[in-house]
């Protein structure tokens, strides 16, 4: 577990050491930022789900990050609402904290900070007091310990059950979407990657789907090289795995937009 | 049977380190040899890695950087990354924005010294 019930004062950075870990970032013993690389950070967020476009995002960055000012830089932009960045920068945190605790946490370190640490981009300001993260963290843990009874752990590569069935409703978008992107190869903290979600909203929804039948966790069947399968076992042995080169075949010239000519 | 043991190298570097999305395995002039991938096209993943890593090599020896460690390029979805798999092939990852580039650092080292043997035994039986 994190030790959030440490006492937290000042500010400092925590490591936290796990598999993969990450830091929290302290201010004035309020926790203001957590990253991992479990789970999406705001950039993510707002970015991956199409809250903020590329070129806004680029264009606050370059003029508010030197400054530590890239929330005003986004909100001055029209970018997003003032109340909506908080909710996404608030939610990141609690995301990125549940993420660590369910990944494993194996001990955590608090280091000092100085002047030229880099400070978190998208701080959540004033800070999260310690006690309210420790006590949401214990409650989703919680929750996503009652879905291990359905097999649901952080490590299910989740596949869709064929045909994914059409959208109907808009609230059902992002379950259509982690139905889309369940292919037996992404884990949930991939998905919310891909789908720029938080990891416990897309755990819930996979929780709910294995539920109801439309994704199924057992892994699926090895996939079968076409090329392997018609070559045989015999032909394996006189091929070489390393693959020899022929004039005039590459097709890199191609790939490179270069005429046929 | 070694295509087996490469294939079963980059499953277990995906399972190993968070965000590694697709892996693929080529000669240094960019020819396929293997490849863990999901929608990207392995082909097009070997030319251009092959590319990358000549030229991130050349690149560093021409302002005494000395020698290649690995050539990272970071992007707004995420990350390429290409190690040289002994002085004959090379291994390309794509991980996702919150690929965990330290880990991969440390785990990739083991990883790249089973694949040059895998791959120069079988140059020695060939």
């Amino acid at each position: 577990m994190l030790r959030l019930g440490e006492p937290i004062d000042g500010s400092h950075l925590l490591r936290v050491m796990g598999s993969p870990g990450g830091i929290v970032h302290v201010r004035d013993g309020l926790v203001v930022a957590a990253t991992t690389p479990a789970s999406p950070g705001p950039e993510s967020l707002l970015i991956r789900s199409g809250r903020v476009s590329e070129t806004a995002w680029n264009e606050a960055f370059t003029a508010g990050a030197p400054d530590d000012r890239l929330a005003a830089e986004l909100v001055a932009r029209g970018s997003v609402g003032e109340a909506g960045l908080e909710a996404v920068c608030l939610s990141a945190v609690f995301d990125a904290v549940f993420a660590m605790a369910l990944f494993g946490v194996e001990d955590s370190q608090p280091e000092p900070t100085d002047d030229n640490d880099v400070p978190p981009p998208l701080p959540v300001v004033p800070g999260i007091e310690r006690e309210r993260l420790a006590r949401e963290t214990a409650r989703r843990l919680a929750i996503t310990e009652e879905w291990r009874e359905l097999g649901i752990t952080p490590f299910i590569r989740p596949t869709a059950v064929r045909p994914i069935p059409a959208l109907t409703i808009a609230a059902d978008h992002l379950r259509h979407e982690i139905l889309t992107k369940a292919n037996g190869r992404r884990t949930p903290r991939d998905i919310a990657f891909a789908l720029g979600q938080g990891l416990f909203v897309v755990i819930k929804e996979i929780a709910a789907l294995v539920r109801e039948g439309l994704l199924t966790i057992t892994p699926p069947a090895p996939q079968v090289d076409d090329r392997k399968e018609q070559s045989g076992a015999q032909e394996e042995r006189r091929q070489p795995l390393l693959p020899r080169r022929r004039p005039g075949t590459s097709k890199i010239a191609k790939l490179m937009g270069a005429d046929e000519s | 049977m070694a295509q087996n043991a490469l294939k079963a190298e980059l499953h277990s570097l995906r399972d190993r380190v968070t965000g590694v999305m697709e892996t693929a395995v080529a000669t240094v002039d960019g020819l396929l040899v293997v490849a863990d991938t999901d929608g990207v096209s392995p082909e097009t993943v070997s030319a251009l890695s092959a590319a990358t890593l000549g030229l991130g090599k050349r690149f560093g020896y021409e302002v005494g950087l000395h020698e290649l460690r690995e050539v990272v390029i970071r992007c707004r979805g995420g990350f390429i990354v290409v190690y040289a798999v002994g002085s004959i092939a090379l291994l390309a990852i794509l991980g996702d924005e919150g690929l965990d580039v330290a880990r991969l650092h440390v785990e990739s080292r083991p990883t790249v010294e089973r694949l040059t043997h895998l791959l120069v035994d079988e140059r020695a039986r060939a």
